[in-house]
């Protein structure tokens, strides 16, 4: 089985023919989100069917280092290009706006997260994965009794440039993370296991430090905030962030390759992080939207 | 209007098939977002230079970068940069006279 990236149509092959079929029939209607994502990730020029085809094949084609390998080069192209997502290039340089937008849409984000990694376990009988998932839930969520759990060190973070943990928990997420939130509630609960890993846990390679060995220009946000941020809880939250998104998303993915290839799902697989990547980059907008709303209002 | 893609005014891309009339020429278009992003571009250049007309737009970039353009109406020329999503312009930039925001 196979799956548009962008609408999530599914096909029952696995050779692309009728993925680049329903490609070039939505293009040739100007569907905007179809021909935005061959702008961004085939080719600008329009191509024959046969021809779009073999582009997918080389495009999806991961015997070269594995699946794994592939997602990382996927995602880091597309959030850590020259031209990156626009929150990763505030990122480099964040004002204290910028610190409070991501505050707000990723507080939301960790209650779907946490959801999500729920549905997982509820929906395996594989112990290695139930235990990966509740580790990543005492840790994001909960804390181990020794460390807070990342949520906490968010909101922390928030009160530190001036935003009191209520207007975050009375916010509501704005429409490009409600989107984004609403999607990943659908997959966990709806779809395989496999597929809400992958589109929960590639998204922890934002994170990860290891992005340069991948080709990326830039990395999440300029190491040198790791030595004296806004704030010294600015500086506790992206430190523990950085340091453990890096073994979270390394583990899943290498739990997602190996399932992904025992359980005949590769190409599924591959489909759906593309398709919660895209997401997520519209989600990270939202992070920078929010944070130029606060910009006006204060 | 004198333009330097060949493709969709905006972009360049030669998919879809998507055409709208802009300041009296009916252009090509990849798709709608574009065809807005170019109207309302070509709009908010004539409000900034308070011009009637727009001769030329030439555009450098993409949809992350942003996009690098030059305007001319007659002897005139504007430089500027702009973003946008979903068509709307989310920013615009007069290169000589510093960062105007959108109202």
């Amino acid at each position: 089985m196979n799956i548009c990236p962008v609408c999530g149509e599914k096909f029952n092959d696995n050779d692309l023919s009728s993925l680049s079929a329903h490609f070039l029939s939505m293009a040739s209607s100007s569907d905007p989100s179809h021909v935005m994502w061959l702008n961004r990730y085939i080719s600008t020029k329009k191509m024959p069917q046969d021809k779009l085809a073999d582009e997918f094949q080389r495009f999806y084609d991961f015997t070269e280092g594995g699946l794994a390998d592939w997602i990382k080069k996927r995602f880091v192209n597309t959030f850590f290009s020259k031209d990156p997502n626009i929150f990763v290039l505030e990122m480099q340089e964040p004002s204290k706006y910028t610190i409070m937008g991501y505050v707000t849409e990723h507080f939301h984000f960790l209650k779907q997260w946490v959801r999500s990694c729920a549905y997982i376990i509820a929906r395996t009988d594989f112990r290695d994965i139930q235990k990966y998932e509740l580790d990543n839930i005492s840790e994001e969520y909960f804390g181990d009794g020794s460390r807070p759990p990342h949520i906490e060190l968010l909101l922390q973070m928030g009160e530190s440039v001036g935003l009191n943990r209520e207007t975050v928990m009375d916010s509501k997420p704005l429409k490009k993370t409600e989107n984004a939130l609403k999607y990943w509630d659908h997959v966990s609960s709806s779809e395989h296991w496999l597929d809400a890993m992958v589109s929960m846990h590639s998204l922890e390679l934002i994170a990860d430090k290891n992005v340069k060995m991948y080709g990326a220009n830039y990395s999440y946000f300029n190491p040198k905030i790791l030595n004296g941020g806004i704030t010294k809880e600015t500086t506790q939250f992206l430190k523990a962030g950085y340091e453990a998104d890096q073994y979270h998303s390394g583990d899943a993915l290498r739990l997602v390759e190996s399932y992904a290839k025992q359980l005949d799902m590769e190409r599924e697989v591959q489909s759906y992080f593309l398709r919660s990547a895209d997401y997520f980059y519209s989600y990270l907008e939202g992070r920078s939207e929010r944070g130029k709303m606060y910009e006006k209002e204060l | 209007m004198k333009r330097n893609y060949d493709g969709c005014a905006l972009c360049d891309a030669t998919w879809g098939e998507y055409w709208r009339e802009v300041e009296g020429e009916r252009m090509f278009f990849c798709c709608s977002i574009c065809a807005d992003a170019f109207e309302n571009m070509v709009k908010r250049v004539k409000k900034e230079t308070g011009w009637d007309n727009v001769d030329s737009v030439s555009i450098e970039g993409n949809y992350a970068r942003g996009r690098d353009c030059v305007a001319t109406s007659g002897e005139k020329k504007i430089e500027y940069f702009f973003r946008h999503e979903d068509g709307k312009i989310t920013e615009f930039r007069r290169k000589d006279q510093g960062t105007s925001p959108v109202p």
